[in-house]
């Protein structure tokens, strides 16, 4: 099935007491990746936890397609399509990762069935070499990919991606460049990257959203973007 | 007779030597032991198998998905209960434990959905509560026996097979021990069990990839079940009476005693476990009225030098032999000292913090 839009409306979040998002509206049309820009504590990390129901109090609306995401259970939000990798990857560390990859299988849905480990090692050629080994014997990078390739295996229409280059060492970046960029080709999938890293999400989004402190305050094209100079002055610049 | 420990090769994928020869040296063992410990003992080391099963069956919980059940009496008891009924009609023997299998199991099921929503002590506490109301429940029905229990469980001769003679009814004993331990292995090592253990060891990542957790619990909780009952229903045949003792709370807590003895990640933790409190108890008793003291010890001194359990006793030796290497390497040359060769800390794993959201919404 085709993947649609993700629409989220006054959106506001809240851990305990604090409001960390502040009527956040983000439309990202199906099939295109956007990239979520902004400084340390801008909110990008709770924007994902917020449309991923991860453990965020929220109010607004958050849409994928037809289905409210806000109001699923995160096993059945799964089962809707939609896959979470983490900033901090989260790994089974006492699973090998072929074990990894295979219980991932759980999540797919019934309109787009999982997609076989096989497949997806063609994609991370890398973790060919690494079936047997277990999640606490790989280096950051190689859990980096593993945590891509996990969330692949369930086919999902929308996939957010918790800053994954951060933490690596430039030649791996490029290879997560890489690997995303052969996801974006061969699997019809909406998506959201979070990064710190400007240039490399950038690269590989269609849409830039810059989010600060906790407000939207730029939307627009990729192409756009490079012209918006004041912005990135503004709200990136370190 | 073939070997009822050996019997499990055939199923595992890829049986490496050492394992090969530890299943073999465990069947021969087990068909000569009549005769090496006498008929007197026998009844002692039936009731030990027993307990090794019904441990295993409760680390399915505790060391597959970190299920805190306290009330795994309720499915022994339950399948102890079954076949002495059974008995009492005359069923078959195969007959009569798939009964205690598939009544411990339902059991299971139905509590398993009425804790469906909860986790961590709040399910330990409402396993416990409804294994004690089954054990009030059975001393007041008078068809059971009330405090009594069915005295007089006979074992029916099957195939020819007379099970008055107590080398006969330790092979039943045996063999059905090793089936239950061969499914158990066999679930632990499915694609069930490493979802299962993904459960452990981070419930809300597994729930994000989609795992439905509460079902998994749920569905592991009723095989656990299934295997407690398995081991009720053997104790009923071994014991040939069956009272409200099997219910009670206390047998519920001497699995898990055994489970944290032997290494509750470990697959052979559980039995390690079984046979040495078995052991433990058995002596300790005829010599001496404190033997609870000298248990709690002993569980104390193991839980403090080797937190993972007995079976963790070569990883703990080879930690501490390689930290002395350290420490004397350190001193023979003091450029290094302090240094730890752990591997650079990009290539280290930080271990998942705890889950503050055991059970998501």
């Amino acid at each position: 099935m085709a993947p649609r839009e993700l629409a989220v409306r006054d959106l506001h979040a809240y851990y305990g007491a604090a409001h960390i998002l502040f009527g956040i509206d983000l439309a990202v049309p199906g099939g295109s990746t956007l990239a979520l820009l902004g400084r340390n504590g801008a909110g990008k990390t709770t924007l994902l936890r917020s449309i991923a129901n991860a453990g965020v109090r929220t109010t607004g609306s958050v849409r994928y397609g037809e289905t409210e995401l806000r109001s699923l259970a995160p096993h059945k939000a799964a089962r809707a399509g939609l896959q979470l990798v983490p900033e901090d990857r989260r790994i089974f560390t006492r699973l090998t990762v072929r074990e990894n990859l295979r219980l991932a299988g759980s999540g797919a849905s019934p309109d787009r069935p999982a997609v076989g480990v096989d497949r997806i090692l063609d994609l991370f050629p890398m973790l060919k070499d690494l079936l047997t080994r277990p999640g606490y014997a790989l280096s950051g990078g190689e859990q980096q990919l593993l945590a891509i390739a996990r969330a692949m295996v369930a086919n999902p229409a929308l996939l957010l991606l918790d800053e994954p280059s951060e933490g690596l060492a430039p030649r791996i970046v490029e290879q997560v460049g890489e690997a995303v960029r052969r996801l974006q080709s061969e699997f019809q999938l909406t998506a959201i990257l979070a990064e710190q890293n400007t240039g490399f999400a950038v690269d590989l989004a269609d849409e830039v959203c810059v989010l600060d402190g906790g407000s939207v305050v730029y939307q627009g094209r990729t192409s756009e973007f490079a012209a918006a100079e004041a912005v990135r002055h503004r709200y990136l610049a370190v | 007779m073939s070997s009822p420990r050996t019997a499990g090769l055939a199923v595992l994928r890829r049986p490496r030597a050492p394992a090969a020869a530890g299943l073999l040296t465990l069947g021969v063992l087990a068909i000569a032991w009549p005769q090496l410990v006498g008929s007197s003992a026998l009844f002692f080391w039936e009731t030990t198998v027993i307990a090794v099963l019904f441990a295993t069956s409760v680390n399915l919980l505790f060391g597959g998905g970190r299920i805190p059940s306290f009330g795994q009496a309720a499915f022994y008891g339950a399948g102890a209960y079954a076949v002495a009924e059974a008995a009492s009609r005359s069923w078959p023997v195969p007959l009569a434990l798939l009964l205690a299998v598939v009544v411990a199991g339902a059991l299971a099921m139905v509590t398993s959905l009425i804790t469906w929503r909860a986790a961590g002590l709040a399910f330990a506490m409402l396993t416990l509560a409804i294994a004690q109301a089954i054990y009030t429940l059975v001393v007041q029905v008078s068809w059971l026996g009330g405090y009594n229990g069915i005295p007089g469980i006979s074992v029916p001769a099957l195939a020819g097979i007379n099970f008055y003679n107590p080398a006969n009814l330790w092979y039943l004993d045996v063999v059905c021990v090793a089936i239950g331990m061969l499914v158990f292995w066999r679930v632990m090592h499915s694609p069930f069990g490493h979802t299962l253990n993904s459960i452990r060891e981070d419930p809300v990542r597994a729930a994000f990839l989609g795992v439905n957790i509460r079902a998994y619990r749920a569905v592991a909780f009723t095989i656990a079940g299934c295997g407690a009952g398995l081991a009720g229903g053997l104790f009923a045949y071994v014991n040939q009476v069956v009272t409200p003792d099997s219910l009670y709370w206390t047998q519920s807590a001497t699995p898990i005693i055994m489970l944290l003895l032997g290494g509750i990640t470990y697959y052979w933790g559980p039995a390690v476990g079984a046979v040495l409190l078995s052991a433990l108890l058995n002596y300790l008793t005829q010599a001496t009225t404190n033997y609870l003291l000298y248990i709690g010890l002993l569980l104390l001194a193991v839980l403090i030098v080797m937190p993972r359990g007995l079976l963790s006793l070569p990883t703990v030796v080879s930690d501490l032999w390689s930290r002395g290497r350290v420490a004397s390497g350190s001193r023979s040359s003091g450029a290094r000292t302090g240094l730890v060769p752990v591997g650079s800390s990009t290539d280290t794993v930080a271990m998942p913090g705890e889950q503050d959201q055991e059970n998501p919404p």
